[in-house]
């Protein structure tokens, strides 16, 4: 009897710390996917670049978000723009270490060397960078037929 | 299938000569006429895949041979940025068959230069260290050495397209790389050198390039490469036929630019400024990080669609391995 009572015990307990250890697996990966709005192509071909990559108007953190936000999305096309080596990436990560550290210049890495630019120039170079590579891509999917001799290209 | 009708035939003839004949030869009639008719079909089907892509391959012939046509008299019409005296320069009139020579075909001055280096060719110790390289290793996979013109290829089974730089490095990691990882890449060292004798091993048989379409798998790889090379990219917004389609012919800085049309035939090229070969995937590359975008990776999907589409374009065109600057 009391045997039975000691192995009721037992499942309980395990009981308990199963759901215990579900619940908070599911509390951990839950917070961690909520749902977020995702960058799409079509917000970016919303974007008016000159008005919303100008980090003297609108402060280079958030011309910098705006290139966080689409970026991503240019990796995954395989669009993302890069100048003399340096990746629209490397110029996000040198225009936040810039912000970070209240540095007036950023220091972006190139193919050969290091170059520093004006954090604000930096910044609007990232956001455009970003925006634009999505909005070409977007253009390309019906421009391109304008190119090819036998279709709309004519001479 | 003209094996099956003879197979049914015999076995008509002898294990059904003793049952009722009337009925047999209508059976053999009706096998016959579907094994013909599902053969016209196959056979049609076959070459509608590459319908597209013939008549592609033509309109450029077309635009390439009208552009170059008369040159001294172009006023504006397909070279606005050259002047009158540049444009007279040119050969004028070159035929199809002469773009297999890329921006030769056209660049007198270029080629008197390429002429004279061509008398004893920089590529020529490649020549000898790809020889011995296919016979030792690459040999067991690609049997004969003069089909450089057969590549790229679609490979039915894995559902991709094969390069032949792709075929050359994969069939030397079955060998565990001989004399190491070095040299065996998909943009040059070892894999150019194996090219270069391939390459006068196929000038030597006179072959020509010549890329199949045969699936609609093989269809829609070469479709997307297409659109690939039309599209614009970068952050100069340009796309491959900005400079070798509309801008063949067309200057910048001293260079150039050479035409789409005969692109793939000259490969592995020697560049001289480089002082060694680059294969078709190193030279995407090169174009691909000018244009102010990240490049694709050699050997990605879109490299190799986007030569697949290239070389469909120089069908027919004779194999050159040439010299560039």
């Amino acid at each position: 009897m009391l045997e039975d009572k000691d192995n009721t015990m037992k499942k309980l307990y395990t009981l308990t710390l199963a759901a215990g250890l579900a619940f908070g697996l599911t509390a951990c990966t839950g917070g961690a996917s909520a749902p977020t709005k995702m960058a799409t192509v079509a917000d970016a071909v919303k974007i008016d670049v000159a008005k919303t990559c100008n980090a003297k108007v609108n402060g280079a953190q958030a011309v910098l978000d705006v290139a966080k936000k689409f970026n991503p999305l240019a990796i995954k096309k395989q669009v993302q723009f890069m100048r003399f080596g340096a990746k629209t990436s490397e110029y996000i990560r040198a225009t936040q270490e810039a912000i970070d550290k209240g540095s007036k210049t950023a220091s972006v890495k190139q193919k050969k060397k290091t170059v520093k630019f004006d954090t604000n120039y930096a910044a609007d170079r990232a956001c455009k960078f970003a925006v634009r590579a999505l909005q070409e891509h977007h253009e390309a999917q019906t421009t391109w037929h304008e190119a090819v001799p036998g279709d709309k290209f004519t001479y | 299938m003209v094996l099956l009708i003879l197979v049914l035939e015999k076995l008509n003839k002898t294990y059904l000569s003793k049952k009722n004949k009337q009925g047999d030869t209508m059976l053999l009639k009706i096998v016959k006429t579907s094994a013909l008719v599902a053969f016209a079909a196959t056979t049609l089907n076959a070459s509608a895949f590459d319908a597209q892509a013939e008549k592609d391959r033509l309109a450029l012939v077309k635009y390439m041979e009208a552009k170059f046509a008369n040159t001294a008299n172009d006023n504006g019409k397909f070279f606005p940025y050259s002047t009158a005296d540049e444009l007279k320069k040119f050969k004028q009139a070159p035929k199809h068959a002469e773009f297999a020579l890329g921006t030769y075909a056209y660049d007198k001055i270029g080629k008197m230069s390429r002429d004279d280096q061509m008398d004893m060719p920089p590529f020529e110790e490649n020549v000898e260290k790809g020889e011995a390289l296919y016979s030792k290793y690459i040999k067991q996979c690609i049997s004969n050495p003069a089909t450089l013109g057969d590549y790229p290829m679609f490979n039915e089974k894995t559902g991709k397209v094969d390069t032949l730089s792709e075929t050359i490095v994969n069939c030397a990691k079955k060998q565990g790389l001989p004399g190491g990882k070095k040299g065996w890449n998909l943009k040059g060292g070892k894999t150019a050198d194996v090219q270069s004798y391939m390459s006068m091993m196929s000038q030597d048989e006179e072959k020509k390039i010549d890329i199949k379409i045969s699936s609609a798998a093989a269809k829609a790889a070469y479709e997307m490469g297409k659109k690939e090379f039309y599209s614009q990219r970068g952050y100069f917004k340009l796309s491959c036929a900005t400079c070798h389609v509309q801008g063949a012919g067309q200057r910048v800085r001293l260079q150039l630019m050479s035409p789409l049309l005969g692109n793939v035939t000259h490969f592995p090229v020697y560049r001289v400024g480089k002082g060694k070969l680059f294969t078709l995937e190193g030279r995407l590359g090169g174009c691909n990080r000018d244009t102010g975008e990240q490049p694709h990776k050699a050997g990605s999907d879109w490299s190799s669609n986007v030569l697949y589409f290239m070389s469909y374009m120089s069908n027919g065109m004779n194999v050159a391995q040439d010299v560039r600057r």
